[in-house]
């Protein structure tokens, strides 16, 4: 029955895939394929990019920006978000700098990061995502760190832990589940905003490309290249989502 | 070792003016209402809850505990709960006490892959083996089978003997006190004070149900336990 249920879930989801793709090649059907280019169209550019290295390559500079900025803030939003949930204190102290990081527009800190690090060499691309990011990462390990059973912590106390032991062996793995989240998240928006910084201030990348595309009113390439950014958006968010379960099964 | 104790939850007294003293090496059951603050005082001890006034000495003396839940960390398995407690010299006793907890091919499993009674009885095992000279129990056996509970109260008693600790129990459980109790201590409704106590100085061995003191103390027990819940 269990079976029965999960397939037939798997099939809801090909047919909304397909659906779509219907709705996709019927709208090319009607309009210019200088506004949508059908499925097929943009499946051969695609498959066209596969052999040239200047693709490979954009995918390439957009994805160490990406990571690089997404690195940035794990490390310095991880520790931070810690003190948070462990100090009502420090969460008073880093709540204005969370506020700023999540209500600020995103186009503002476009024009921000250009202007403090300037173009051609991606650093405003890597400063927008640390930006993206840090939030999603102090929120969901202040929340982990609060989450952490008390009981266990009076365990821990009774029985003498060190503070060593207690960060290894109460905190980490308890932290853990809601870190992961917050990166799965975090990692979904990531390459829209690497994508979105690029296009303004950088010469290279997905962005980079996508803008060139656009002024050679190349409509298929951009199709091409918004696949390949919601599979590295999908891709990331499933893959930390699969860490997760996968390192906590043992004992979940 | 408990002098003048006073502790308030908000406007409820829990204790005023308590005082109770513990003879090393001794094992106290303490019985008593639910609600009456048995945990409360377990806790105080172990110093996980502040009190208002009085004074606990423990004179130095290292604490166990055994919780009234088994609280191993999920994320380890049985022997790595059990290492986590006690230093590396002691490794080999860990093999010794899974075998008398019957415990001994669940080693390498996660908590969750055991039932309530076998999670309790690792949390028995970590507390005896947590280097210490007073052990407190809230309710260890709750959980336990009746089959296996007979069996571990002799166990635990032979490693009260092994480790020469000092046992402060809370129990409901009448036959668990008069096996395991060097003295029983009847406790009131809230104020707690003591009721009633009653020091057994029979060897466990002629402690069965129709021992003639034993029927005098138990009947004697029932009825201040029954006046202390009216």
């Amino acid at each position: 029955m269990k079976d029965f249920i999960i397939r037939n879930k798997k099939i809801y989801l090909l047919i909304s895939i397909f659906i779509l793709l219907l709705i996709w090649q019927i709208a090319s059907f009607f309009l210019s394929p200088l506004i949508v280019p059908s499925p097929v169209e943009t499946a051969k550019i695609f498959l066209n990019f596969l052999s040239k290295k200047e693709f490979w390559l954009d995918i390439f500079v957009s994805f160490e920006r990406g990571l690089l900025g997404f690195f940035l803030a794990v490390i310095i939003g991880t520790p931070l978000g810690f003190l948070m949930g462990l100090k009502e204190e420090c969460e008073a102290f880093f709540h204005p700098l969370l506020v700023l990081t999540q209500t600020t527009p995103t186009v503002s800190w476009l024009i921000l990061g250009w202007l403090w690090f300037g173009t051609g060499d991606g650093a405003a691309a890597v400063f927008i995502i640390f930006i993206i990011v840090i939030p999603f990462i102090m929120v969901n390990v202040m929340k982990g760190t609060k989450e952490v059973d008390s009981s266990l912590m009076e365990m821990a106390q009774v029985f003498n832990f060190s503070l060593r032991k207690k960060i290894f062996y109460l905190y980490i793995p308890q932290i853990f589940p809601y870190f992961m989240a917050g990166c799965s998240i975090a990692s979904g928006l990531t390459w829209k905003g690497v994508a979105m910084a690029e296009l303004l201030t950088a010469r290279s990348g997905i962005g980079a490309a996508m803008g060139v595309a656009r002024i050679n009113l190349e409509i298929g390439q951009v199709f091409v290249w918004t696949a390949v950014l919601i599979f590295l958006g999908h891709g990331f968010s499933r893959l930390f989502k699969y860490i997760e379960l996968s390192v906590t099964k043992k004992w979940r | 070792m408990i002098k003048n104790l006073s502790k308030n939850f908000g406007e409820i007294v829990v204790f005023d003016d308590f005082s109770l003293d513990i003879e090393e090496g001794k094992i106290y059951c303490i019985m008593g209402p639910s609600g009456c603050g048995k945990t409360t005082l377990l806790r105080i001890i172990a110093n996980l809850e502040s009190y208002d006034k009085g004074n606990i000495d423990l004179k130095g003396k290292k604490i166990s505990f055994i919780f009234q839940e088994a609280r191993l960390l999920p994320w380890k398995t049985v022997r790595g709960n059990l290492e986590l407690v006690c230093k590396a010299k002691e490794i080999k006793k860990i093999d010794q006490y899974l075998e008398v907890m019957e415990l001994k091919e669940y080693e390498h499993s996660y908590p969750k892959e055991l039932s309530g009674g076998m999670k309790q009885r690792v949390s028995m095992i970590r507390a005896f083996l947590y280097p210490h000279d007073i052990l407190l129990m809230d309710e260890p056996f709750q959980a336990i089978d009746v089959k296996l509970k007979e069996k571990l109260y002799k166990e635990v008693y032979k490693l009260h003997k092994e480790v020469n600790n000092t046992i402060i129990a809370i129990t409901h459980d009448l036959e668990e006190a008069l096996f395991l109790a060097d003295k029983i201590i009847i406790l009131s409704q809230k104020p707690a004070k003591i009721l009633y106590q009653a020091s057994l100085d029979i060897p466990r061995r002629d402690r069965n149900p129709d021992h003639e003191v034993l029927t005098k103390v138990k009947k004697q027990i029932l009825k201040y336990l029954y006046h202390a819940s009216v």
